[in-house]
């Protein structure tokens, strides 16, 4: 065992040898979190000034549309509508074929805002305001309407894209939402005048 | 007498012999506590040590709220339970280290058990388990109160009760009719 002074030496020894080891330590530990501090500060000052769109602006996007933008979306509706370039009619009655085509774009326009008329009270805006491609139904519309008779309308608007419907007897088809709508009698003698004193 | 209180104090107030009068006064004593945990005098006398560097390295942990001796028991018990825990299974001890080791017990015995009824009772603490022993050598030994025993074993004041209570039983039955004298 140690003497009274080696005790004492080796205690003071072993306190230096742990302050020393504190303090290193203490400057370790400041070595990594000012730069750690300063890096988030850093952050938080620039963040805000980034664009960034938060989560509840986002939500704002998809909440339901006021009464306002609703109007806003039919007009823009309207605007496109002014694209149309063509339309066509295949009148069917029995198994004779009849073919007219319209260029004058008021006219189309015209006719296209009758149609319009009847199939918004159906379905959204969105779904009208989509694009015009379902080349496909004009073939199930035309064997249906070989043996009913009736007319199958193509709209092509400037971009190439087209939008058919069909109406047979008082049935207006909307083939692109593959929807059905019972025309009363004033809307069907309407669209027949439209279609049929107009075009040709 | 404060325990080394004062002592400390006027240390703090940089007079250095300060130190030395609270080794004097409690630096065998913390080894022998010690030595009942880790049953090695030269590991109790180095973590005796490591006890002391604590009050020179972390000079205001100390809170004046107990007495000196109780907290440097505390850290002193503390430390030994923690080089128990990590104590390597097989011991390399000096040859000549070996040798002297039976000695050194022997003349810390004598300054710190300086009357043989303390002798005897600490010959027959051996057979005790740990927490009687030490309860045994702090109330006894080292006339710590029961509540200042209860912090340094981290123990309430009950259960210090109760091991010296049992301790003292067996320690009758052990030390026989002499033993009822000494307890």
């Amino acid at each position: 065992m140690r003497n009274f002074e080696e005790r004492k030496a080796e205690i003071f020894l072993r306190s230096e040898k742990r302050i020393k080891l504190k303090k290193r330590k203490r400057r370790q530990l400041l070595a990594f979190c000012i730069p750690v501090c300063l890096l988030g500060i850093v952050s938080i000052a620039l963040i805000p000034a980034l664009p960034f769109v938060s989560d509840d602006a986002a939500y704002e996007n998809n909440a339901p549309v006021s009464d306002d933008e609703v109007i806003a979306d039919e007009d823009a509706l309207t605007e496109n509508a002014q694209d149309f370039v063509l339309l066509e009619i295949k009148e069917l009655s029995g198994q004779s074929q009849q073919y007219y085509t319209i260029t004058d774009t008021k006219q189309i326009n015209d006719i296209f805002t009758k149609l319009d008329a009847i199939v918004s009270s159906y379905v959204s805006l969105d779904d009208i305001s989509g694009e015009f491609s379902d080349s496909s139904a004009e073939d199930t519309q035309s064997n249906t309407l070989k043996n009913k008779g009736g007319y199958i309308i193509t709209i092509t608007s400037s971009d190439g894209s087209e939008r058919t419907f069909s109406l047979t007897d008082n049935i207006l088809s909307d083939s692109r939402h593959n929807i059905e709508i019972k025309l009363s009698a004033a809307q069907l003698t309407e669209l027949k005048s439209a279609l049929r004193g107009d075009s040709k | 007498m404060d325990n080394g209180a004062g002592s400390y104090r006027r240390f703090l107030d940089g007079d250095e012999s300060a130190f030395d009068d609270i080794m004097k006064e409690l630096f065998d004593k913390l080894v022998f506590f010690i030595d009942r945990y880790v049953h090695d005098i030269h590991a109790a006398e180095d973590i005796a040590i490591d006890t002391f560097s604590d009050l020179v390295v972390n000079k205001h942990r100390y809170n004046f709220k107990v007495t000196l001796k109780t907290y440097l028991f505390m850290i002193g018990r503390s430390r030994a339970l923690n080089y128990i825990k990590h104590r390597k299974r097989i011991d390399f001890a000096e040859l000549s280290e070996a040798d002297n080791t039976e000695d050194d017990i022997h003349s810390l015995e004598e300054i710190i058990l300086a009357d043989e009824r303390k002798r005897i009772i600490n010959n027959a603490l051996e057979s005790l388990s740990e927490d009687m022993r030490v309860a045994i050598h702090l109330i006894y030994f080292e006339n710590l109160s029961y509540d200042e025993a209860a912090k340094v074993m981290k123990k309430n004041r009950k259960q210090v009760d109760n091991l010296l209570y049992r301790a003292k039983k067996e320690l009758r039955i052990i030390l026989g009719k002499d033993g009822e004298l000494l307890l």
